[in-house]
């Protein structure tokens, strides 16, 4: 059986579990008909969640993904609590949705549970005034002292268009330079915490304001050295929502471009973390090979971070063989600086020795907190979205997907050089037998209360757009979800009781992106 | 051409001293920024529609009967949508790495034009031939006396700092690009290192502030208090459209800048991300160490009066 016949037949047998399971223990009835898209809707009382969300995420084994919400009171009446439920193995994603009144804003938190919805929940309260019952630490996430008190941004009241909100002044030594803190205990670090929302622009918001054109511009400006991914994530958000199919040839580029943003997203992460090492030799060679692989993305797209690529429909230029000639020997440069880099790490035993168990990721809390990407995979859990929920033209072909065992520091290090080169090979691969077909295509006005969610295999892990189109098909509600989101807290976990001196390789072996976490 | 090649004149001690033009981006599909022909534009706001950050307008001004265009290319993040827009061929996009300016007014074209709805009532003269016209007006006042004090200040951080300059680094609200291109005046090709130029951990060891992003909430006590906590002379260096003028996130309701709005700017850098080339261009501006190339220009139609 073929990979793509088996997904199918995965996704059909747990279609009917899922639905199976929903009706006998919830009475709950799942719509026929929703299947075409990657989302298996359903609607439930917010009292049954928890124990519909430990169905799906325990014994059906399933992945919670994303919680977010949305203020539907002018449609509805009520607000929205969505839960999204990834099951990998069927590539398919359990929309669970409960509507929750203007007069009780609370909803049943499963933090407790299932950990992945810690930061979801928080967020969930500060932003549009929804309490999360039973939250073991249910302060603000993202928004800070500089911000009104009993204001809810994401709230409707709020106009996207307009910023009107005062700036209150949060006065002396509120903040402090350092958004990481912690405490010394002799030489170790104790009660590492990271103070997000430094970077909190509210993207999510303002989209709800813009043109398609100018949204675009901004969701890829969500994490800047991801572009590509969040880019991709909008369009295929933009093309389930309004049906806009892209030709082969603007899939494949895509997944090249993709490619390239990880191989240079990779190759600056190995680079930072010998830098934190000291090991400044081999640094500058990851650094040269990252260096390069953004040249490959500026000679292919005219931005070294890929800014305007990747549009609904397709792509703004065409691989021509000129410029697949130039992306070839820059990428050629890259290979060879990551080789070189890898040359001197294992000559240098120092380097894996001291990255040796150095913050260690078990698989169970891998699991638990819902962590994606190099990490996850590092750790020997093997999800990676460009097998599970195919994008771009990974349903065609994908650079093969490795997994460490190790768990540590050196694990993380090892598997970026892995897929860094398994992204290289790719792209020489796939640059030869470009399909035939335009760049891009015209893409239709939205379906109005369509609701899609897209994912993309963004460098740092799986990239999740979710949204709901408004009655004239611009965005009712958009939520991004950054890799690294859910990587934060196991990350400050696993570095926390670390001497000092460790501290800053163990978190440079991470990678987390703030930008993309604070949005 | 090799990278080596195309950015050699930074590479060495020979810069800033050589024109930096010719080390524009090796991709010939890179927009750059945009450069307007105002006296052929026809106001027809083509651009202006297709702009995802607004940074040019249109408006008309009733009690002059004149249509004013502007464009902030502080806000601009180089996309080059206004140059295919535009159909009378008024926008030229321009790859020079050398962006940075010393005034934010540098970075504004602003043309001022007979409203055609006004034309047709007759009010105005017979159209003459149109001229163009460089206006800059001399700061006055409060405003000159801040300028020389600016410039007394970056001529004493140029005698103090020599061939050095400690950069301190501040990124609030921004999407991390910008930040990337600053570490990377670092790497091996850009090796700011050979220009005096490094990047420190502390503000109480810096003579500039660099800043990256649009600033957010939570971000402005931090810039201040890296600000406050530095001495004279201090510099500040904005790169990048957020830093510059708020860009892509003009409106979102987390962002509580531009920089200037928190602590005065002595060079601006346009570009979402500017180049590592110019940046680098934009600290060198700093201390007197490169020219002002960018600056945008006014043009007033002939036959309006003044």
């Amino acid at each position: 059986m073929s990979a793509k016949a088996g997904l199918a037949h995965a996704r059909t047998s747990l279609v009917a579990s899922v639905r199976a399971e929903l009706e006998s223990n919830f009475k709950i009835a799942v719509r026929a008909g929703e299947l075409s898209s990657n989302l298996l809707p359903c609607e439930a009382e917010r009292s049954a969640v928890p124990a519909l969300l430990g169905m799906l995420a325990g014994d059906l084994g399933g992945r919670l993904a994303l919680v977010t919400a949305s203020d539907d009171r002018e449609i509805t009446r009520a607000f929205s609590v969505y839960w999204i439920v990834a099951f990998d193995g069927a590539g398919i994603f359990v929309l669970v949705r409960a509507k929750v009144g203007e007069h009780d804003p609370t909803f049943p938190s499963v933090a407790r549970a299932l950990p992945a919805a810690h930061a979801f929940e928080r967020e969930i309260g500060e932003m549009f005034g929804l309490a999360p019952l039973g939250h073991p630490d249910p302060g603000p996430l993202l928004i800070g002292d500089a911000w009104p008190a009993g204001v809810y941004p994401m709230r409707a009241s709020i106009d996207p268009a307009v910023q009107r909100l005062p700036l209150e002044d949060p006065g002396e030594g509120a903040l402090s330079l350092g958004a990481l803190s912690f405490r010394l205990d002799g030489d170790r670090v104790r009660d590492l915490a990271l103070r997000h929302g430094r970077d909190h622009r509210g993207i999510e918001k303002r989209l709800e304001a813009l043109e398609r054109s100018s949204a675009g511009r901004l969701v890829e400006r969500t994490s800047g050295d991801t572009a590509i991914g969040h880019a991709l994530a909008w369009a295929t958000w933009v093309e389930s929502v309004s049906n806009g199919t892209p030709s082969p040839r603007a899939r494949a580029i895509r997944s090249i471009a993709l490619e390239i943003e990880r191989a240079a997203v990779h190759a600056s992460a190995i680079a930072r973390q010998l830098d934190a090492l000291g090991a400044t030799i081999p640094a500058r060679r990851a650094e040269r090979a990252a260096g390069l692989a953004r040249e490959a993305l500026d000679v292919m797209s005219g931005s070294r971070f890929g800014f305007g690529f990747v549009v609904p429909g397709g792509v703004r230029h065409d691989l021509d063989a000129e410029v697949v000639d130039h992306v070839l020997a820059l990428l050629d440069g890259a290979l060879e600086g990551l080789e070189a880099c890898e040359r001197l790490c294992s000559a240098t035993p120092s380097v894996d020795e001291r990255l040796e168990s150095l913050a260690p990721v078990g698989r169970d809390v891998v699991r638990l907190m819902g962590v994606v990407g190099p990490i996850a995979r590092a750790s020997g859990v093997d999800i990676d979205a460009r097998r599970d929920h195919p994008h771009a033209a990974f349903d065609v072909e994908s650079p093969a997907i490795a997994t460490g065992r190790g768990c540590d520091a050196r694990a993380r290090r090892e598997l970026r050089y892995a897929e860094a080169r398994a992204s290289l090979g790719f792209v020489r691969r796939s640059v030869v037998a470009l399909p035939a077909g335009p760049t891009i295509v015209a893409v239709s006005i939205p379906t109005p209360y369509r609701a899609a969610l897209a994912c993309v295999e963004g460098a740092r892990g799986e990239i999740l757009h979710f949204g709901v189109t408004s009655a004239t098909g611009r965005v009712l509600r958009y939520a991004i979800r950054d890799p690294s989101y859910l990587a934060w807290r196991a990350a400050l976990l696993a570095c926390d009781g670390l001497g000092v001196d460790a501290l800053a390789p163990a978190l440079a072996s991470f990678d987390l992106s703030c930008a993309g976490t604070d949005r | 051409m090799s990278l080596r090649d195309r950015l050699g004149p930074l590479l060495t001690h020979t810069a800033p001293a050589r024109d930096l033009s010719d080390t524009a981006s090796p991709s010939a599909r890179r927009p750059g920024l945009p450069r307007f022909d105002l006296d052929v534009c026809a106001n027809c706001a083509g651009c202006v529609a297709e702009c995802p950050s607004w940074a040019m307008t249109v408006e008309r001004d009733p009690a002059r009967a004149l249509l004013r265009f502007e464009a902030h290319l502080g806000r601009c993040i180089g996309c080059g949508e206004c140059a295919i827009a535009c159909e009378k061929g008024a926008v030229t996009m321009v790859t020079r790495t050398d962006v940075g300016v010393r005034e934010k007014r540098d970075l504004v074209w602003l043309g001022e034009y007979v409203d055609p709805l006004v034309t047709a009532t007759g009010r105005v003269e017979a159209p003459q031939e149109s001229a163009r016209r460089i206006l800059q007006p001399p700061p006055e006042g409060d405003a000159r006396a801040q300028a020389d004090a600016r410039l007394l200040q970056r001529e004493r951080a140029r005698s103090l700092c020599g061939r050095t300059l400690s950069v301190f680094v501040v990124s609030s609200g921004d999407c991390g690009a910008c930040a990337l291109e600053v570490g990377a005046t670092q790497d091996v090709w850009h090796d700011g290192a050979r220009l005096g130029i490094r990047i420190v951990g502390t503000p109480v060891h810096a003579d500039l502030i660099l800043v990256t992003g649009t600033l957010t909430r939570a971000g402005v006590s931090a810039l201040r208090a890296a600000y406050e906590i530095m001495s004279e002379p201090r510099l500040v260096v904005a790169i990048g459209a957020c830093a510059c003028d708020l860009g892509l996130f003009a409106g979102t309701l987390g962002v509580a800048g531009p920089v200037d709005r928190h602590v005065p700017v002595d060079v601006y850098v346009p570009g979402c991300p500017p180049e590592p080339a110019s940046a680098l261009h934009g600290l060198l501006l700093a201390v007197g160490r490169a020219d002002q190339v960018l600056r945008g220009e006014t043009w007033r139609d002939p036959r309006l009066r003044v």
